[in-house]
């Protein structure tokens, strides 16, 4: 009985070696598919946008405009016409199901994911 | 009553009992990462399976996972249902590894075999049951990566102790 290494040992380690790089190398890139984010004014869908292109616009809502700026495949509210600002200062989004709103002013931002079944999960 | 007992019968008793002993110990050692874990209970997998062949290496890997998920209280629970699925999975492809007419690999080779089955029959089954989420397909190449090298120290050690098993039989 062989208690040392064998020559099916030897290649057995390399073909592993080979399959879990070539593992890496397949699994690991995640081919991002580009996002939307949609704008919601009042109960209707304003717009949706891309998050690749960068750009600023300005959405009317029940109280004036409301600026929104995307950069980076980020998105945030710039500007808006409310006494808190908690739209301005949660930031910016940029994964999936992520959701700002400017309450008074009834604009919501949502970034829409590849899954839209799940506003969470949790294990 | 008396329950006629082979010596088969005491022979897995007591390789189970050492590999559920090293079961538990290793289950209170912390992980850096959920499903990583050295596993050496797969040392006496393999001392047995080169020792006593591959039905008692099959009969000490399954009782190992049921009385190890007693003793833990994990019985039934879904780490109980990845543990033997990954148990069940390195059992198999020690079966076809073994089915050689000379035997080919040694004891790194079948460790190495045993651990790469395990993970992968765990995350098979995690990915399908439990959790269906792409995601998790980035885990798999670390998983893999783990067990490969834990496969290849166990099967350093079963190798150190089969080599005293000779020496000790000589």
């Amino acid at each position: 009985m062989r208690t040392t290494a064998t020559r099916a040992d030897l290649l057995l380690i390399a073909c592993a070696t080979a399959l879990i790089g070539w593992l890496y190398v397949t699994l690991w890139p995640e081919k991002s598919t580009p996002l939307n984010v949609e704008i919601r004014s009042g109960n209707r869908s304003v717009q949706t946008l891309s998050l690749t292109e960068n750009r600023q616009l300005t959405v009317v809502g029940d109280r004036g405009p409301s600026k929104i700026e995307v950069r980076d495949t980020q998105v945030r509210f710039l500007e808006s016409p409310c006494t808190n600002k908690i739209c301005i200062r949660s930031g910016w989004l940029q994964h999936s199901g992520e959701t700002t709103a400017c309450l008074p002013n009834r604009v919501s931002l949502r970034i829409l994911g590849r899954d839209p079944r799940y506003d969470a999960i949790n294990f | 009553m008396e329950i006629l007992t082979t010596r088969d019968d005491h022979r897995i008793a007591w390789l189970t009992a050492l590999a559920v002993a090293i079961h538990l110990v290793e289950a209170a050692l912390p992980s850096p990462l959920p499903g990583v874990k050295p596993g050496l209970a797969n040392v006496i997998t393999i001392v047995v399976l080169m020792h006593f062949g591959w039905r008692i290496a099959a009969w000490v890997s399954l009782l190992r996972v049921l009385v190890s998920g007693l003793l833990l209280g994990t019985f039934l629970s879904p780490t109980f249902a990845l543990s033997l699925g990954g148990a069940l999975c390195s059992v198999a492809i020690l079966w076809l590894a073994t089915r050689f007419k000379v035997p080919v690999f040694g004891p790194i080779g079948y460790s190495v075999l045993a651990a790469l089955a395990h993970t992968v029959g765990q995350f098979w089954l995690a990915y399908t049951l439990f959790i269906p989420h792409p995601g998790l397909l980035h885990l798999l190449p670390v998983l893999l990566t783990a067990a490969l090298l834990f496969g290849v120290v166990s099967g350093i050690i079963a190798g150190m102790m089969l080599q005293g098993l000779v020496e000790a039989s000589e």
